[in-house]
């Protein structure tokens, strides 16, 4: 035992040898409870990312040292090498670049909608415990397999040797150390077990009944006692020892570049990697022709092998390339074989005539073979369980042919001279997709009753991703000016806004895509039906705009009937082709739309065959909506998203949601609502500025934006059955206002007089401060001449708007007046001759009051 | 068995095989090692056996081509460390004949444990003179007592007659120095091809023997023997007292149990308390099928080198010769066999040799220690180790 730190880690704490042995009854218990929860994948990542930080800072450094050299046999440098190693792979964008790569997603295990036309929803899920039997040649490996174990949402119980450091159980609980949901601990167990002993097989078999999942690594005798002892149920991952080799096709024998890149990989780290190369092969059948490349070889191994400082191998391994080497020199008295030698013993090619695969002893020994194509199966399959690495050389028109016949005898991976080590360094599975065979893939099939729903995650309850509430508030002249990396400027689109300034926004093709996929998971979430619908694009294209092109793919990721059509000026064009191809459904800007129907209205009112219509960019007012559902037999109008190119979408709405209710795009956004003249979050349902923060963007960074509109949140179960966060929109910033100590918005003043009076036109409010009988004054004031009065107006209000009434009429705070003025009498900004909606007249004290 | 029948062996061309009769005829075993008159009739015999070889297996005679080596240039004993050697192992793969298929006498399967069986023929000269040596170095010892009957317990494969494994070979021939009362086979054959240890019937046995006071003798795979005190131990049975002439003579090595392997001294002790039988009659034997000559323990347990054959140690990276005390391959020498081109082997055994002058038994010829095998059956990193493959592919 090394020092006074107990040999085990369990859960978080350590314990010792005798403590060890009376848990591991209780094992089975304690892992059915933690795999009951979903594994908290962000609160994994946080804390491999903070740890990865720590080990970059150094300050662990000389513990972790002393730690792995208290076994003996490494150097200081080789240490710091393994911890960056480590530091390396724990960075959060490699793992979300790995859980991408491996499972095709950073958020693999929700059930994900596949298609549409039925309701078929798929996931990747972890396997439950996960056993790792590590290997005693690395000290990372063990780790490292531990965090894929994490990574795939399963519970990891990793066996090291019973004389081995306590490094790696160290660095595991410092990645508990590191988590602060305080979650992981109970994900990881770490023992060391001797399997020499009867005991600790005992141990071993009592931890092993547990696993759904084994790792195993170790030569063939130790892999196959550990298949003894799984349980004939769970998963075995063999990692065991690999070998790897060359293929060198025809036309590439006289390659002189392939040679110098074939010599140097057998020298580099002296072979000993699974995919280091172990044999040559040459497609040949020619002796002389095998010989000649022989001779370029070694006359590279030459040139090359003292360029690579060497590494002594141990007596055995010395023992082990002598009696091979000698061996080959006597057979070469039968005519099999040809030794070919550095003249200080070097390095080594043995050439043998037979096609078999063999390994070789290693530090920079290799087989050299011939190998014509149709031998490649009967030359490898007998090796498949071993088979990793084939570089291959030939002819792009032969790649398939050759390629294909590697992969039929059992090869893992494919790749050319000089790549084949790539990816080793910090991960232990070369090139192999380790997140894979550490989890399951599973489905879920569904009737109609989960129709609109894209993702399982919007199903579960609404809590949002701690991310911490600092930092300052982005607003859009920011956001627009900060600078974009380079690396992550793929896609530039116009800026939305009205502003006139044509600045743009930035994203990488990845961001884009996932916005649109969230986007059209919105679409649909709001009544399109991809299976049904036949959908035309009406956005306007070109100059940077990105409404057509968005659209574009948020329909394309649907899947449904589109016609790309484009904010076209044929409007009559555009009516027939929708007439003739059964549209049913158009997606555009409501003035262009508005447009259209007005100038075909005779040919819509027949047709009656547009069902849903989903604007953006503009907002469609209540009367003409009323107007369109009535005249042209459209049953759906809705916003076909909420958002904007700068902050993509953020939220949308499901065929229950009413007026500005919408659901929080909650897996690409986390969304705070503060204060409107303060920066702390509201209380309960008062209305507050939307601020944003993009979770996953590479582009642009989108922390803490405010967006500029304002609204509240909603609470309470929404009937289509998500749990994600729900808000309502109560209109622009400026179009809230506090007075008489209550909110209010301009939007439904306008809401209600369009809706009852059919009024459309323009409005005004002024506030006053607290005259002559101290109650401040709002004072609103509409188009004379439009069939309304002035009584019938403040009626109508006081009757509609609930918080109004009260302050007026029962609280008595607040004074009410409705005036008919002129066009000319509106207040408008200087500049633009923008109609201002709210003119605040009161002075700071009173506004503060207020 | 017609094997035993004692017979002088010949060689098979006396004309020219004269030096080779001579020294393989001496019948002291470590006597005149060393000296002048018997280190030339050595190299005169390495001289006969390697010209026998060059002419009659067309695979010697390349193997002295590539290596440009001459017989006519070995003088001295330090020159027979020049003269070609073959693996152990080449024998395993691949048979090289110096005689015709009608005069191999015997042809003998190793009890390997890697699955590969190595493929060795003796002419009737080459097996009966190994075994031979065995008869000098048995009678050099006193353990020939024709008129001393023995109980016999052999931790060895029963066998039907006719079989090819080597060990049971041996051990059923060792049984002739001694007239057998009763016979114990360990390794009980089963009736379905198989064989089991029959550890009670062993213990059984040597009750039966301690009653009866014959001297008891015991040869074959030092595992066994292991188990068999061991569960005495185990089981409380009280230690017995064989008579002090009985004989462990043991070999084969640890086959598939190195993994319980204790040292030979742990060994000796458990059996001496155990059997009461003295360590000084406690004696190990090195040998392989790729080269007969018998290597049997002192009574200090060291393997001393008999005059008929000679021992270096070969550098594992450079192959040079190594001095006394230093660890390498184990390369034997010896002129015996002329079958097949064995005369220099080099082991898969790490080795290293010692001056006779520092065992205290008195022999004098130089003795060599075992270290373990030579070579890796796993490889240290994630790569394959050879051993590790399926080998059905060659």
């Amino acid at each position: 035992m090394n020092g006074s730190i107990a040999p085990h880690l369990w859960r978080g704490e350590w314990i010792s040898e005798s403590e060890l042995k009376s848990r591991v009854s209780g094992l089975s218990g304690l892992i059915g409870e933690t795999v009951g929860t979903p594994l908290d994948l962000r609160a994994l990542i946080d804390a491999c990312a903070a740890l990865s930080k720590t080990l970059d800072s150094g300050t662990e450094t000389r513990k972790l040292t002393d730690i792995l050299q208290a076994g003996g046999g490494v150097t200081e440098a080789e240490v710091a090498e393994t911890i960056s190693g480590i530091a390396d792979f724990l960075r959060r964008e490699n793992l979300e670049l790995k859980l991408r790569r491996e499972l095709g997603s950073a958020d693999p295990f929700h059930l994900a909608r596949v298609e549409y036309s039925r309701h078929l929803f798929e996931c990747w899920a972890p396997l439950g415990c996960l056993v790792h039997l590590a290997p005693t040649n690395s000290p990372s490996v063990g780790f490292l397999s531990v965090i894929e174990g994490l990574l795939a949402g399963n519970v990891n119980f990793l066996k090291i040797g019973g004389d081995d450091t306590l490094f790696t159980p160290t660095l595991l609980r410092m990645l508990v150390d590191s988590d602060s949901a305080g979650m992981l601990r109970d994900y990881i167990y770490c023992a060391r077990i001797s399997s020499r002993t009867e005991e600790g097989r005992d141990l071993l078999k009592q931890i092993l009944a547990n696993a759904d999942g084994v790792a195993a690594w170790g030569g063939e005798a130790g892999i196959e006692g550990a298949r003894k002892l799984t349980p004939s149920s769970a998963r075995f991952v063999d990692w065991g020892p690999k070998i790897s080799f060359v293929y060198v096709a025809r036309e590439r024998l006289e390659d002189q570049q392939l040679i110098e890149k074939i010599a140097r990989e057998c020298c580099a780290i002296e072979q000993q990697a699974c995919s280091s190369p172990q044999c040559v092969y040459v497609e040949t059948e020619d002796r002389s022709e095998l010989r000649r490349f022989g001779e370029r070889l070694a006359r590279v191994m030459d040139l090359e092998s003292p360029k690579v400082a060497p590494v002594e191998p141990s007596i055995a391994e010395q023992a082990e390339i002598t009696s091979v080497t000698e061996l080959c020199r006597l057979e070469s008295c039968l005519d099999f074989t040809q030794v070919m030698e550095a003249k200080d013993g070097a390095w080594r090619i043995l050439i043998e005539f037979a096609s078999g695969l063999r390994a070789s002893p290693l530090y920079r020994t290799v087989w050299l073979k011939p190998l014509p194509k149709n031998k490649i199966i009967s030359a490898l399959r007998p090796l498949r369980a071993y088979l990793q690495t084939a570089a291959l050389s030939c002819d792009a028109s032969r790649a398939s042919e050759l390629g294909g016949l590697l992969l039929r005898a059992g090869v893992l991976r494919i790749t050319e001279s000089g790549k084949m080590l790539d990816g080793y360094t910090g991960e232990p599975h070369d090139g192999v997709y380790a997140l894979q065979r550490y989890c399951r893939g599973v489905s879920f099939q569904s009737d109609g009753s989960l129709k609109g729903i894209s993702n399982f995650a919007d199903l579960e309850t609404g809590a949002q991703p701690q991310t911490a509430n600092v930092g300052p508030i982005l607003t859009k002249a920011m956001f627009q000016n900060a600078d974009v990396d380079p690396r992550f400027s793929e896609l530039f689109f116009k800026s939305g806004g009205s502003s006139g300034d044509p600045k743009l926004s930035v994203f990488t093709y990845d961001d884009y895509h996932r916005q649109m996929q969230l986007a059209a998971e919105g679409l649909y979430a709001a009544g399109l039906d991809p299976a049904a619908d036949r959908c035309m694009n009406l956005f306007f294209a070109g100059g940077l705009y990105g409404g057509f092109v968005s659209f574009f793919t948020i329909l394309e990721h649907l899947g449904t009937v589109q016609f790309p059509m484009g904010a076209h000026v044929d409007l009559k064009m555009v009516a027939r082709t929708i007439v003739e191809h059964r549209v049913n459904v158009l997606l555009g800007m409501p003035s262009y739309l508005i447009q259209l129907f007005r100038e075909n209205e005779e040919l819509f009112r027949t047709y009656r065959g547009v069902e849903k219509v989903f604007y953006g960019g503009e907002h469609f007012n209540a009367v003409q909506k009323r107007y369109f559902m009535d005249a042209f037999g459209i049953n759906l109008i809705k916003s076909a998203t909420y958002g904007s190119v700068d902050a993509g979408p953020l939220g949308y709405q499901c065929r229950h949601s009413e007026g500005g209710v919408h659901h929080l795009h909650g897996r690409l956004h986390r969304l705070e609502i503060l204060g409107l003249d303060n920066d702390q979050p509201v209380e309960g349902a008062t209305a507050g500025r939307l601020i944003f923060t993009s979770l996953v963007r590479k582009g642009q960074s989108l922390t803490r934006y405010e967006i500029g509109d304002v609204g509240r949140w909603i609470t309470g179960d929404c009937a289509c059955g998500r749990r994600s966060p729900r808000f309502e929109l109560l209109g622009r910033h400026g179009d809230v206002f506090r007075i008489g100590a209550t909110y209010y918005s301009y939007q439904k003043f306008l809401k209600i007089l369009a809706d009852h009076r059919d009024y459309g036109e323009e409005l005004q409010i002024r506030l006053k401060g607290s005259g002559i009988r101290g109650l401040e004054k709002l004072e609103l004031s509409v188009l004379r001449d439009r069939g309304l009065t002035a009584e019938m107006v403040r009626g109508l209000l006081l009757a509609e708007y609930k918080d109004l009434d009260e302050s007026v009429s029962q609280d008595g705070i607040l004074e009410f007046e409705v005036k008919l003025i002129t066009p000319e009498q509106f207040e408008k900004t200087a500049g633009s001759g923008k109609l201002r909606h709210i003119i605040d007249e009161r002075d700071e004290e009173d506004r503060s009051r207020g | 068995m017609s094997e035993n029948e004692p017979r002088i062996p010949c060689v098979p061309d006396s004309r020219r095989l004269a030096a080779v009769e001579k020294l393989c005829s001496l019948s002291d075993p470590y006597a005149g090692y060393g000296t002048g008159e018997i280190d030339r009739l050595f190299v005169r015999a390495m001289r006969e056996n390697i010209r026998w070889h060059a002419e009659k297996s067309p695979f010697y005679r390349r193997l002295l081509d590539q290596r440009a080596f001459d017989p006519e240039s070995i003088h001295k004993i330090e020159d027979c460390a020049r003269v070609p050697f073959v693996l152990a192992s080449f024998f395993k793969a691949h048979e090289a004949l110096s005689v015709g298929r009608d005069e191999v006498f015997l042809h003998l399967t190793s009890s390997g444990t890697t699955g590969q069986k190595s493929q060795v023929f003796f002419d009737e000269w080459s097996i009966r003179s190994a075994q031979r040596m065995v008869d000098f170095i048995f009678d050099k010892y006193g353990w020939v007592t024709p008129g001393q009957s023995a109980n016999y317990l052999l931790y060895s494969y029963e066998t039907e007659t006719g079989s090819k494994l080597g060990t049971a070979y041996t051990d059923n021939f060792l049984c002739k120095y001694a007239p057998v009362k009763n016979g114990f086979y360990a390794l009980r054959m089963t009736g379905t091809g198989t064989h089991d240890f029959d550890v009670f019937g062993c213990i059984g046995a040597l009750q039966r023997y301690a009653e009866e006071g014959l001297p008891v003798r015991i040869f074959g795979f030092p595992a066994f023997l292991y188990f068999t005190v061991q569960r005495m131990k185990d089981l409380g049975i009280p230690p017995l007292r064989l008579s002090p002439d009985s004989l462990v003579f043991l070999g084969g090595g640890w086959k598939g149990h190195a993994d319980q392997a204790i040292n030979k001294t742990q060994l000796y002790a458990q059996v001496e308390e155990q059997l009461g039988i003295p360590n000084a009659r406690l004696r190990d034997g090195f040998g392989s099928v790729e080269h007969c000559i018998p290597y049997v323990e002192c009574r200090a347990h060291q393997f001393h080198i008999p005059v008929w054959s000679r021992v270096f140690i070969r550098d594992v990276r450079t192959l040079k010769v190594l001095p006394y005390g230093e660890r390498g391959f184990l390369h034997f020498v010896s002129p015996y066999i002329t079958s097949m081109p064995a005369q220099s082997v080099l082991m898969g055994d790490l080795a290293s040799l010692h001056e006779g002058s520092s065992c205290s038994c008195g022999t004098g010829t130089p003795y060599f220690a075992v270290h373990g095998r030579a070579g890796t059956s796993k490889n240290k990193s994630c790569a394959v180790a050879a051993a590790e493959l399926i080998q059905g592919s060659r």
